[in-house]
């Protein structure tokens, strides 16, 4: 037979285990998930715990010190040209 | 190219049959049904399977044929449609639990009621991702999504099943939607052409939303031709669609002259060709198929595009925030409702901050400000589409999208169109795959590249051995 999905409790690389966590990091991610008003089992807290330190970075790396003049892109338009020179097919 | 059996292959190729009366849209409808109730317990490639319809609408092409009425290149092709986009004569689930059984129903979003008009034979609803994100879930009652290459690998998402049914044979084309790759990540596993057209140029109403700044409906299909004449069928303004821009749909397929002399390639090394995650096999295969785009006449120079890496994490927060507004109320009540995977990814997106989100889009403007200078030296970009080949089922996770690249969605938060065009395989056999990237709009540049690299190979019309067999046992009874 086919093999069916991953069974919810295996980690993925990349990720660390609750246990080698800061106890404030669990914390915190148990504190976003419950303003979320998310009720999630053991396993799946522990599955966010494990992966919150690297998206918690990934979203820091967008703090980027150039784009403090930026402004938002809502009312995003792709269809109008960034430069006078882009032609519309 | 010649195909390899008794079943036209691409679009192009059974347009001609059915004009020349090789094959009738009825002959070929049935065919391609019959090949569908044999694959599909295996494939998951269908959720539903309208055969009756189907068949209805091949009558109805097989009149106008009679009648000396042509209604274009999509008359009597049998297609799919993903599971989030509406149709009338079937359910739109979203291989989910937790959508409203009454959502669509009875309805045409404007892309399938598009393909309808130009005569196409929708066969059924195709499986998705559950609202096309996550991974499939088998407990939830949908069926599993397998890779004809070995079922044992994935079908990629959230587009899989339109992705199997093309590589295995069941349709001729279809619909998919891509919001992160989701048009591109199937069409790179499955071994044919994906097109991610830009944000804005096809109406997106009627289809289950994933991200709203992100959408979009998509061609797949065996070739770059065949993907050109279904975006002809389904691009244009929709009023329903406050994102749809309003201008005019050039024919795409007679902008493909097979000359890519002077087209100006960029390959951005840093991140798309030096990240650890990337698969050394579909490194060196993008690579060879740049030398043949090279060879065949075309500018190629290496470049950067900055800040890639971030702008995959700014798309990734953009979508988890807009799909977590849209399903926050039923993610508080009917948790368990949804697939494993599908909670997962969507709950992730609460640990991301308000700030998170408006910042992604400030890093977005700043991301296609310096995405349209890099295009003012190059007429597109060449990237691998997906960082691997298809990976074994039961080796994924959805936190891969976490700690993994993508170097498919940078492009959905610039907005522009990107194809995934078939460069090889690996040597277990799965398919590779390269991306190619222009200016907003540009979906005739990036087709052209495509098709220009598709006269010159063969990789997109290789067919996986489970329809081969297929192939051989089934005859058209025109």
């Amino acid at each position: 037979m086919p093999a069916n999905t991953m069974p919810a409790n295996t980690m993925p690389a990349n990720t660390m285990p609750t246990h080698t966590m800061p106890a404030n990091t669990v914390e915190k991610v148990k504190a976003l998930l419950a303003a979320a008003q998310l009720t999630v089992s053991d396993d799946e807290l522990e599955r966010f715990v494990a992966v919150y330190p690297t998206m918690r970075a990934q979203a820091d790396s967008l703090y980027l010190r150039h784009l403090k003049d930026e402004e938002l892109a809502l009312g995003f338009d792709p269809s109008a040209p960034a430069h006078d020179d882009w032609s519309l097919t | 190219m010649t195909s390899d059996g008794l079943l036209p292959t691409t679009i192009r190729e059974a347009a001609a049959d059915l004009r020349a009366g090789r094959h009738t849209a009825v002959g070929l409808t049935a065919a391609l049904i019959e090949r569908t109730e044999s694959l599909n317990p295996t494939l998951g490639a269908f959720v539903t399977v309208t055969a009756e319809h189907a068949l209805e609408a091949a009558v109805a092409a097989d009149r106008d044929f009679a009648a000396g009425v042509d209604r274009g290149p999509l008359q009597g092709i049998p297609l799919a449609v993903k599971d989030i986009i509406a149709t009338r004569d079937a359910p739109t689930t979203a291989n989910s639990r937790v959508l409203d059984p009454a959502w669509g129903a009875g309805v045409d979003a404007p892309v399938v009621e598009r393909l309808r008009d130009a005569g196409a034979v929708i066969i059924g609803k195709a499986t998705t991702s559950e609202f096309a994100c996550g991974l499939p879930d088998p407990d939830k009652g949908f069926a599993v999504p397998r890779n004809p290459w070995n079922i044992e690998h994935s079908a990629g998402g959230s587009s899989s099943g339109t992705g199997v049914a093309i590589a295995a044979g069941l349709v001729l084309g279809g619909l998919g939607t891509d919001t992160g790759g989701s048009v591109r990540f199937p069409a790179a596993l499955n071994g044919h052409t994906g097109l991610k057209v830009t944000f804005g140029r096809v109406p997106k109403n009627g289809v289950v939303p994933l991200a709203y700044t992100l959408d979009s409906v998509g061609p797949m299909a065996r070739s770059a031709e065949d993907c050109a004449l279904l975006l002809e069928a389904i691009a244009g303004h929709h009023e329903g669609d406050r994102y749809c821009v309003d201008i005019g749909v050039p024919r795409y397929s007679t902008l493909l002259t097979g000359n890519v002399d002077g087209i100006r390639i960029g390959v951005p090394m840093p991140y798309f060709f030096d990240d650890e995650g990337l698969d050394d096999e579909v490194r060196a295969a993008v690579l060879a198929a740049i030398d043949v785009l090279g060879d065949a006449g075309a500018a190629v120079e290496e470049t950067v595009v900055p800040h890639a890496r971030e702008a995959k994490v700014a798309n990734t927060i953009t979508m988890g925030a807009e799909a977590f507004a849209y399903h926050r109320d039923d993610l508080v009540t009917r948790w368990s409702d949804y697939g494993r995977h599908t909670r997962m990814t969507l709950g992730r997106a609460a640990l991301f901050s308000a700030a998170d989100y408006a910042q992604a889009q400030r890093f977005r403007s700043y991301f296609m400000r310096e995405v349209a200078e890099l295009f003012e030296s190059y007429d597109v970009l060449v990237t691998p589409a997906w960082p691997s080949p298809a990976r074994r089922i039961d080796a994924m996770a959805s936190e891969d999208m976490v700690v993994g690249p993508s170097f498919s969605g940078p492009w959905n938060l610039a907005g522009l169109p990107a194809v995934a065009v078939p460069c090889g395989f690996s040597t277990d056999g799965l398919p590779l795959s390269m991306q190619i990237v222009a200016k907003p709009f540009a979906e005739d540049i990036v087709l052209l590249v495509a098709d220009a690299y598709q006269r010159v190979t063969d990789w997109h019309l290789r067919t996986p051995p489970i329809a081969r067999a297929q192939q051989s046992s089934l005859a058209i009874n025109s």
